[in-house]
């Protein structure tokens, strides 16, 4: 085995709710509240939030079974709703509602020196178009926004050990009407 | 066969691979074990290499401080059709007063890269 790192929900797929690596195809849909929907029906309002979060296969289905991943919506710069709860701090999102980026290192332990994410457009530079991307550390007091590369967001340093866990929520606020594309980048450097 | 990790040679002579039993710490990672080992017995790291797949890139320290170490880079799309893919990289580089320059590799293509000092490696490449 090699060292790798994954990008995983705490979601049900089916044998119960536990963190669930996506697949090497599978995208974030990021869509309003209800079920899965990656329709025009299922997009968000221009200034509003994701009510949303969902695995899905590049042919358009969605991963989950009986327990969807879990949805942290922006509200302002220090709060959000968590599966559309009531407004809260942001701090208080815990590690299980997070996006967990799982590091192994195999054979040898590592030591992570850096780490960070960030959503892009037409290049890595590049915030994307239409939409506001945020995102924060787990225990973090604010969202920031997370477009383009110069704005990613530091996920710390660690350790050597066998494996690493990094947390962290995205949200996104649409800010024009259409389809609208992104990518999440997330990048460890391990010594 | 191919290749995953890394060779470093100190100034004594010595040749220390990422596997090497000595360098096993609970609280260190190899590369961190070798830095120590060398600079608690006042030796030097003066060269170093990293391998992977068929592919080695190296560097001289010329007086500067090496590392070894990875990139692990992960991109999902936020809808379908956005760029999906996961790369790994094995890089040395040397940490110059101001510049940083990086050999790196994903163990089909070779890269040297010059950068700022503390940019990740993953900005300056389009992989």
């Amino acid at each position: 085995m090699a060292d790798s790192v994954a990008l995983e929900l705490n979601t049900d797929e089916g044998a119960g709710v536990t963190w669930n690596a996506m697949g090497a195809t599978d995208v974030l849909r990021m869509q309003k509240s209800g079920a899965h929907d990656n329709t025009s029906a299922g997009r968000i309002l221009v200034g509003a939030a994701n009510g949303g979060m969902h695995v899905e296969t590049a042919a358009g289905a969605d991963v989950c079974d009986t327990a969807h991943a879990h949805n942290i919506a922006y509200v302002a710069a220090a709060t959000c709703q968590i599966d559309g709860g009531i407004t809260e701090d942001v701090a208080n999102i815990l590690t299980t509602e997070c996006i967990r980026a799982h590091v192994v290192c195999d054979p040898t332990d590592g030591a992570v020196t850096a780490a960070e994410a960030f959503v892009y457009g037409a290049t890595e530079a590049d915030a994307p178009t239409g939409f506001t991307a945020y995102g924060v550390k787990q225990a973090g007091a604010s969202w920031s926004n997370i477009g383009g590369s110069a704005a990613a967001l530091d996920l710390g340093t660690s350790a050597s050990a066998a494996t690493h866990d990094l947390y962290f929520a995205v949200s996104v606020v649409p800010t024009a009407r259409g389809s609208l594309s992104g990518t999440l980048k997330v990048a460890v450097e391990l010594v | 066969m191919t290749l995953d990790g890394w060779l470093a040679v100190l100034d004594d002579g010595t040749g220390w691979a990422m596997t090497e039993p000595a360098l096993r710490s609970e609280d260190l990672s190899p590369w961190q074990a070798l830095e120590r080992l060398a600079a608690d017995t006042g030796r030097t790291i003066v060269a170093a290499a990293a391998m992977l797949g068929r592919v080695a890139v190296a560097l001289e320290a010329d007086g500067h401080r090496l590392v070894c170490g990875q990139s692990l880079i992960t991109r999902k799309g936020l809808t379908a059709g956005a760029e999906t893919s996961d790369v790994r990289l094995r890089w040395v580089r040397r940490e110059e007063p101001d510049r940083t320059v990086w050999r790196a590799t994903d163990g089909q293509t070779a890269w040297e890269v010059v950068a700022p000092p503390g940019e990740p490696l993953h900005r300056h490449l389009d992989v």
